[in-house]
């Protein structure tokens, strides 16, 4: 098996690492072109999205979730419109479950 | 039965002669089961009487109080709890229809913890239908129907905790328990006269308590004063191992002995809102009076502002989210169209869509509020203002109908999203979003109507005694608190 010092192996790594992305670039890129798919148009500026409901409502429910919808980003504007700082990170409240380290049986 | 002027005695003044042995515990039972029969219809305050087990409770004290076996100043005590608290085998409807028959098989942590207390249950309390979570339209909107605020019965007690709104007032309980998400300690507190704690988040344990949002939902008593909120979060406040979320902090408070100007040296910022032209004057004048009772109990006072963030909105992102998660199955079953209130219905199906961006901003502002807002107390010892811009809407008002424009104005197309000023305003969003604590005591009442107006002080975290200190050399000076409805 051929050595390699730290130096060298830094080199190789590195290279690797680029590599990875770029792999998955040119493998993109070798495939055959895809005509576009039709996609739906996007909604015009303030109209918000329907939420997509396994239950059914009648034409009159749906227009009240609609407008509850609208009520609520109009109501949500002024947190969407401001700009957070890249590095601020959610207030969350999550622990690992920590498993007692069981004691290593001799032998 | 006992008089109405025992009824109308606090926790501290009831225990007193409980422990004296002037006054049996089943008696006091016996008595407010009576008035809750008679009175609670009325009020629409309740949702189910639990008389066998408060009777076998109150019994129990009895014997353990003349064995010289107390279990401290609850032992005895009749209360009554918010109807999302789990109780072993009694009807627990969360103000529902679809939950009319709902009965779990064990107690909320902090049901046990009023039982070992000594406390007795004697009734569970009229709520707004999920505690409002979907957003509703009007104080009916709830399986008990409205609960009416006691000074009167033409208006709405508040929400979400309506019942223990209607019912300390009125003397039916000894004290209550009731929930905030978003105000649903503070609103009642502040329309129907009662004193209301609303706790640092994680304080008391949220087991067995319906969830409407795990980050926001805080359990907190309502009672006839600021000191016997103390009593009663001694009792149960504390970590429970069911609660993940509850904090590992002792609460220990003793009240005051102290007379003279107890508020020397203490320094109180003031926040100061925009009071509406409907009702919001009067509220003004009544809220400038407290201030002036507080300056001559020694406060040094201040105006401020909270930092600059959209709190109002942070609230409802966070809420929403977390209801559409908690109520999904639910809403999808098609169950939610059961509901009374048809905002709650399209507010709980509109929630489903709340994209997840949406409600990883808020808790990204969050994590930014917290210190901010904590900073201000560095400056202040608590902060004051008006529990509510004015008092109690009618019964049959609809929350969502704009407020009266000048003739000819046409009304805009969407209510207007308050201005950023206004936020930095908004008490009771910018407390609850930063999970800080929050006692409302009433302050006066309006002229015409009768109507109570509260005041609020907040503190910084796990410091509900500063709160308490507040409100209570505030009582101890003022008499809205021993104020009686005539029913």
């Amino acid at each position: 098996m051929t050595r390699v010092n730290r130096r060298e192996f830094a080199k190789i790594m590195g290279g690797a690492a680029l590599a990875v992305p770029l792999a998955h670039t040119v493998a993109w890129t070798q495939e055959a072109p895809k005509k576009p798919e039709p996609t739906k148009p996007a909604l015009p500026p303030g109209e918000a999205a329907k939420p997509e409901l396994k239950l059914k409502l009648t034409p009159k429910q749906e227009e009240a979730v609609q407008k509850a919808v609208e009520r609520r980003d109009h109501q949500l504007a002024t947190l969407r419109n401001r700009t957070l700082p890249y590095d601020a990170e959610p207030a969350f409240v999550f622990q690992v479950r920590q498993r007692p380290r069981s004691a290593r049986k001799a032998g | 039965m006992l008089s109405e002027d025992i009824l109308y005695l606090s926790v501290q003044e009831l225990s007193t002669q409980i422990h004296a042995r002037k006054i049996s515990p089943v008696e006091l039972t016996e008595s407010y089961l009576a008035r809750l029969e008679k009175l609670g219809p009325k009020l629409g305050a309740v949702a189910t009487l639990t008389p066998d087990l408060a009777l076998e409770q109150a019994r129990v004290a009895e014997r353990e109080i003349a064995a010289g076996r107390t279990r401290g100043p609850l032992h005895g005590i009749p209360f009554g709890a918010k109807d999302l608290l789990a109780t072993r085998g009694i009807r627990t409807t969360w103000g529902a229809p679809p939950f009319k028959d709902q009965v779990f098989n064990y107690d909320a942590a902090l049901i046990r913890k009023l039982r070992a207390a000594g406390a007795v249950l004697v009734a569970k309390l009229s709520m707004i239908e999920l505690a409002g979570g979907g957003g509703y339209s009007n104080g009916s909107a709830s399986l008990q129907g409205p609960s009416r605020c006691p000074y009167n019965l033409d208006h709405w007690a508040g929400g979400s905790s309506s019942g223990p709104g209607a019912a300390v007032p009125s003397a039916l309980v000894g004290f209550a328990i009731g929930s905030e998400t978003l105000g649903s300690i503070i609103t009642p507190a502040a329309f129907s006269g009662v004193s209301g704690l609303r706790p640092t988040y994680g304080r008391v344990s949220r087991h067995g308590a319906m969830a409407l949002s795990w980050t926001m939902d805080k359990l907190g008593p309502m009672c006839r004063s600021a000191v016997d909120c103390g009593v009663v979060l001694n009792a149960i406040a504390g970590k429970d191992p069911d609660d993940p979320t509850s904090l590992d902090a002792t609460f220990a408070w003793w009240p005051p002995r102290g007379k003279g100007k107890p508020l020397v040296g203490k320094r109180l910022g003031v926040i100061q809102p925009e009071f509406p032209a409907e009702g919001g004057p009067e509220a003004g004048q009544i809220f400038a009076a407290a201030l002036d009772v507080l300056r001559g109990l020694g406060a040094k006072l201040e105006e401020t502002e909270f930092p600059d963030f959209p709190y109002g909105p942070i609230a409802v992102t966070l809420y929403t989210a977390e209801a559409a998660s908690i109520f999904r199955p639910f809403i999808e079953s098609g169950k939610v169209m059961e509901l009374i209130d048809e905002s709650q219905k399209s507010g709980l199906i509109a929630a489903l869509s709340l994209p997840a961006k949406d409600y990883l901003d808020a808790c990204r502002l969050r994590a930014e509020i917290l210190p901010a807002v904590g900073k201000m107390f560095e400056k202040y010892d608590a902060l004051v203002s008006p529990s509510r811009t004015g008092p109690a809407p009618r019964i049959d008002v609809d929350f969502n109908a704009p407020p009266p424009r000048p003739a000819g104005e046409k009304p805009p197309e969407h209510p207007p999203a308050p201005p950023p000023s206004e936020d930095r305003k908004s008490t009771i969003a910018a407390s609850n979003v930063a999970g800080l604590p929050a006692l409302s005591v009433p302050c006066g009442f309006t002229k015409e109507k009768n109507l109570p107006i509260g005041i609020q002080f907040v503190a910084d975290a796990l410091r509900e005694d500063v709160c308490i200190e507040f409100a209570a050399a505030y009582q101890s000076a003022t008499p809205w608190h021993r104020k009686r409805p005539s029913l």
